[in-house]
Parts: C-alpha cells; structure tokens; sequence
C-alpha cells in the first residue's frame, strides 16, 4: 500500500465506487467499437462468419444451459474454425488500432488469438461491473489450456482500467511460463497504466529472468523509480559475482531510474567500457534517453533520428 | 574373432585383469562376457542406426505422464527421437478428494506441461478424462464429469482417455458410459485403460460396451494390452496398443515377437511412463530391438510413429506439420523459432537456469 503513494500519480488511480461504475460504462462503449475492429479485422482473413455467430449467443443475456460452457467451448475451438495464421495488420490497421485505444499492439497476435479476445468481449457485455468481469476471466484462466491463457493476458491491452482486475495481472507477473508472462507484459499499455510500483518492479525485473526483451515493455520511462534502480543495482551485482551476462537493457533502466547507487554504477561501467564496443553503445543510447543531465551528458551530442525501442531492438540479441 | 577380440586375447590371454573402476579380480571369462555384452550393444546400435535416414528417425510417445517425470527425461527422449508425446488423465497414486485437484490437473496437462515440454522441442498433447479408479468415489466422479465439458474441447487434446474399468464395478461402468457418449458428442477418439487384474475378461467387457453405446472401433485405442488379448482386440477392429515395463508385464523382446506375429497393422507401442518402475525410452529401445529382430523399417516406423499419428490425428489436433512446420504463432510462443525439419536444436537456454521461476 506504502510504496505506491511513492508514485505520482498513485498508481492504480484512487476511484471512488461511483466513478468504478461509471468507467465501467464509458468502458462498454468502448467495448463495442474494438469488437467491430476485431470482427473486421477476421472477415478479412478468415471466414468471420462462425465468429460473428459466437460472439452473438456469447451476448445473449439468458443462453440455454451453462453460459460458461458455451464460453469455453467456443474459446477452445477457435483456432479449428479459424486457423492460426498471423494477423499481418497492414499500417493502416495498425495506426487505427492505436487510435482506438493508444499503445493497441496487436501486430504479433494470430487470428485465433484476435477471436478469443473478442469473444472475452462480447461475453463482458451482460456484465454489470468490472468485479464481475474480473471474476470471468479468473474461471477462463483457471480452467485455461497455455494458448488460451496467452490469448486472455494479450487482451488486457483492451480490458477495463479497473484495480479490480490487479489481481489476475499478478497472476500474469507470476507466472513461470515464460509466453504467457510475456503476453501481459510486452506490447499493451495496461502494466503502465494500471500495476501498483512493487508489482510493475517485479514485473520489469522478471523479464531479466526470463531472457525477454525489454524494449517492448510501454512505459519504461513513466514509471522509473528509485526502488527499482535498487534492486537492478543489486541484480547487476549479482549475475557480475556468478560470471554471468545480462540483457545490456539493463543500463537503459538504470539511466531512468533516479538513485546515486544506479547513476553511480552507470558512470564507472562507461568509463570502464572500450569505445565501440557493444557496451559502449548500449551505455550511450542509455544515457541519451535519461532525464538526468548528469548521466544525459555520458552520450555524444545529436539526435539519432530513430526511435528508441528500434535501436534497442537491434542491440539486443534476446528474442521472445 | 574379430579385431578386438584378439587384441584382448593377445593382451590378457588366460591372465586375469583388475577392473578400472572398482579394482575387483576380472578373470577371462568375464572378460569375454563383456566383450561379447558390448558387441551386442553394438550391434545394436547399429541396426538401430539404419533406421535414422529418412524421415530423420521420429518417434511419438503416445501415452506418457509426464508431470511425473524430470526434464533430464525430456532431454532423453528428445535425444532418442522423441518428437511428440501424449499424456492422457490418470489418477496420480494418491487419490483425489476434490474437484478442484481435477482441474488444476487437467489444467497442468493442458498447460504448463505443454510448456515445460516444448522446452525440449517436444510437441505435447493430451487425453481428458476420468480414470476408472476415482470412478469409484460417485460424487466426486459426478463434479468431475460435469467439468470434462470445459476442456474436451481445447487444443491438443487428442483423445478422450484414459477410461475404462479398473475393478469392474458398477460405478466405473456409469462414468465409462457417460464418457462414451461425451467423446461421441466432442468427436473425440478415446485411449482405453484395460484392467491389469482379470485383464482378458475386462478387456472383452470394455470392447462389449464401447460396441453396444455405439461406438466406432476405428477410433478407439485399447491400451496395455498383452499376448492375451492382442489378437480379439485386433480381430475386432480396435487400435491396439503395448505398455513397455521395464521388469513385469510387457517387454520389448514379446513386443517384438507379436510384431513378428500380427504385423504393424494398427499395433501402437508406449511407455506409459509416470511415477512408478517406468522408462521414458521405452518406444526408442522397442525400434531398436525390433531392428534386432529383423523386421523392416516400415514396419517398425509405422509402430512406433505412423499408427499413433493415425488414430491420435483423427480429431485434427495432432498433425506432423506441427512438428515439421508449426505455425508461426506457435513457434513464436512456444517452440522459439524451432521446428524438427530446420535441424535445430531444440533446448532450453544452456546459460539461464533462471528460464523457470
């Protein structure tokens, strides 16, 4: 509870009940417009047909039998209706995803991966509040096979801001297996907006530990924090005394975060780093991202011209 | 004699010999018992290697519980040529009280075994069901058949399995009924566990009741079988399927001698392996020895790869495309870039033991 209010602005937002409902709202409409995109987006490539129908008795108020039965069934059997091929968004489909909802990136799902989440969706739309829906995918994710599981953590890229579903994302955070960690963690804007500061640190130190890249991650600078360039400090320490390598990704945190002890570390790797070493461009493109002037000044003067994440794409070496 | 042979000869002749492990008396006809021990491993070997060319020496381990097993296993049997493995429901030596332990069962089978398997490049798919043991618990198999409509119908579940009779008592009989019609509704096959007391009668029973619910036998593995009830098993249409054990029941010499006996036609091999007496090599050692006897290639490849490739693929769940040319969306997720007919190697980062946390 503490370490958030370290935050500013607390992460999650404070909302009163009635404001919980009333996002709950705004969010359904919202709702309704990324199911048009979805369902677009797989008449495109597939036969969206079997798809609309599903998603049309999913938002039946009073289905015949079990209605989380039919969830699950249709949920299983969508990559046999549909196929598995890549959705390949065009630029065009990708820039009106992001105008949806910003930070949107669905360019590495597959089209049964587009289909589970709309059929999240669709079925959320008899839900009377966000707890409800929170406690939905509680049932698919405990009773999901690893492709489901994937499918549902991807999903929160477009689910409710709501502290009601905290809990299920530190399910995601825990999670030992590795895609499923990486579908909530990598490419969505939800962790940035949503994780309190111990969860977004534990988040960002297990993408360490699992040999995933970090440049994926949305909001690395907005969400720095002195606590975590602590225990990085402690896990650059760590791996140096057992002679093993780390994501040089590392140092791009560490010139976010603010704290001495990072700072400090950052400057004697520079000053011990060959020039033009890997190293070495790694440190820089750190350093020009910092808002620290002390540690902005270790990189050489003028602007790269190429976003960020594109070069820390190509330095990096990790693949997810 | 061969080389060897008379290089030992000419070494230690009648003397005898200090063995370098442990330093006790070798006497010479020790020395030949090894030396004949090890051109039989030879030979062996051998055999087993012009199996290999070809389709790359692929093998299916159709029925495996592997959440029993360590990852030196997976290593194994990746090693042996191991591609896919099927791991159907079971009980797990201690009985369940609960629904829930069912579901976080069938959930692990469904989900993080899939992923610790496909760490080794091994393709990993599964049968649902409730065994005949817990059958016997009626309320606890009544939650259970109630939650089997959740998972029968998700991604690599190949089978409804494995069911069947245990003691033969009535309420096994009901839930095996009941599963019947469930596999018929999800178009499942289904993977039959026989009973290992009174084994021929039981056998007969579970074939008679399939038949009378009306089921196909085409699509139908009767497992465990032995030289017993191979041939009605066969006679009567099923898939018939040997559990390899190490000391008791079924070895590979009498696997290979039925092979010799029945032909390939619809004869599946499996190690069964899980927490008991087992070995995770057992369809690997079956080729081999299989090899020994003589029996051709296509032969041993369609027991120990095709027939299960067959029956398993019937509800489209399990393909060879999976294996040779997964989709891009797999391979991303799971198999990081892997893929059998690439030639990579499959294996969990050599440098992060940190992989699982």
């Amino acid at each position: 509870m503490n370490d958030r209010h370290r935050d500013s602005p607390p992460f999650p937002p404070d909302l009163p009940d009635h404001a919980t409902a009333s996002a709950w709202v705004h969010w359904q409409a919202s709702r309704s417009a990324w199911q048009d995109l979805l369902q677009r987006w797989l008449n495109a490539r597939t036969d969206g047909s079997w798809y609309a129908r599903q998603c049309q008795y999913l938002a039946l108020p009073t289905e015949i039998g079990r209605p989380m039965d039919l969830l699950f069934r249709t949920i299983g059997q969508a990559p046999r209706k549909l196929g598995k091929q890549d959705l390949a968004l065009n630029d065009a489909e990708r820039e009106n995803a992001n105008a949806l909802q910003a930070g949107f990136n669905a360019s590495r799902w597959s089209v049964d991966q587009a289909a589970r989440v709309g059929m999240i969706l669709a079925a959320s739309s008899r839900l009377p509040n966000s707890t409800v829906f929170a406690a939905l995918l509680d049932e698919l994710a405990n009773h999901g096979d690893i492709q489901e599981q994937i499918a549902l953590y991807q999903g929160f890229a477009l689910y409710p801001r709501d502290p009601a579903l905290l809990r299920r994302a530190g399910e995601a955070i825990r999670s030992g297996i590795r895609p499923v960690f990486a579908a909530f963690a990598l490419r969505s804007p939800w962790p940035q907006a949503m994780l309190t500061q111990s969860m977004w640190n534990q988040m960002i130190v297990k993408t360490f530990f699992l040999d995933l890249p970090l440049w994926p991650v949305q909001g690395l600078a907005e969400r720095a924090n002195e606590n975590l360039g602590e225990i990085l400090c402690d896990l650059i320490a760590e791996r140096t005394a057992a002679g093993r390598s780390l994501n040089p990704e590392i140092w791009r945190l560490l010139a976010l975060c603010p704290g001495e002890r990072g700072h400090t570390r950052l400057r004697q790797r520079h000053a011990g780093s060959p020039a033009g070493s890997h190293e070495m461009h790694a440190l820089q493109l750190a350093a020009r991202e910092s808002p620290h002037a002390d540690i902005r000044s270790l990189a050489p003067a003028g602007p790269s011209g190429i976003a960020f994440s594109d070069e820390w794409a190509q330095l990096t070496q990790w693949q997810e | 004699m061969s080389d060897i042979q008379h290089a030992i000869e000419e070494m230690f002749s009648e003397r005898s010999a200090a063995c370098p492990c442990c330093g006790a008396t070798l006497s010479p006809e020790m020395l030949r018992d090894l030396l004949r021990q090890a051109e039989h491993l030879q030979g062996e070997h051998q055999a087993f290697r012009r199996l290999t060319p070809g389709a790359g020496g692929m093998l299916i381990d159709p029925h495996a519980h592997m959440i029993a097993r360590t990852t030196d296993d997976y290593e194994a049997m990746a090693a042996s040529g191991v591609v896919a493995v099927i791991e159907p429901a079971f009980w797990l030596g201690q009985a369940r009280t609960n629904v829930g332990s069912f579901v976080d069962y069938f959930s692990t089978i469904t989900g993080f075994e899939r992923f610790r398997a496909a760490q080794f490049g091994i393709r990993h798919y599964c049968a649902i069901g409730l065994n005949p043991k817990e059958a016997n618990n009626r309320e606890l198999a009544d939650a259970v058949l109630d939650v089997l409509p959740r998972y029968l119908g998700k991604e690599g579940v190949v089978a409804l399995g494995e069911i069947g009779y245990d003691e033969q008592t009535e309420l096994e009989d009901r839930a095996f009924r009941a599963q019947i019609e469930l596999a018929k509704e999800f178009d499942l096959p289904i993977m039959i566990h026989t009973p290992h007391r009174d084994k021929k009668r039981g056998t007969r029973r579970t074939m008679d009741t399939l038949e009378a619910c009306g089921f196909d036998p085409a699509r139908c593995v009767i497992d465990h079988n032995n030289e017993e009830t191979v041939e009605e098993v066969l006679d009567r249409g099923y898939w018939c399927a040997f559990t390899i054990y190490p000391s008791t029941k079924m070895g590979n010499d009498r696997l290979a001698a039925i092979v010799e006996r029945y032909g390939p036609e619809r004869i599946i091999v499996d190690s069964a392996c899980d927490w008991g007496v087992s070995d995770p090599l057992a369809v690997s050692k079956s080729a081999r020895i299989m090899a020994q006897h003589g029996l051709d290639e296509a032969t041993i490849r369609q027991v120990v790869y095709h027939n299960a490739l067959k029956v398993y693929g019937l509800n489209g769940e399990m393909r060879e495309t999976d294996w040779l040319d997964p989709a891009p969306v797999d391979q991303r997720t799971l198999y990081g870039g892997n893929s059998v007919l690439r030639g990579q190697a499959p294996r969990v980062e050599q440098d992060n033991p940190d992989r699982i946390v």
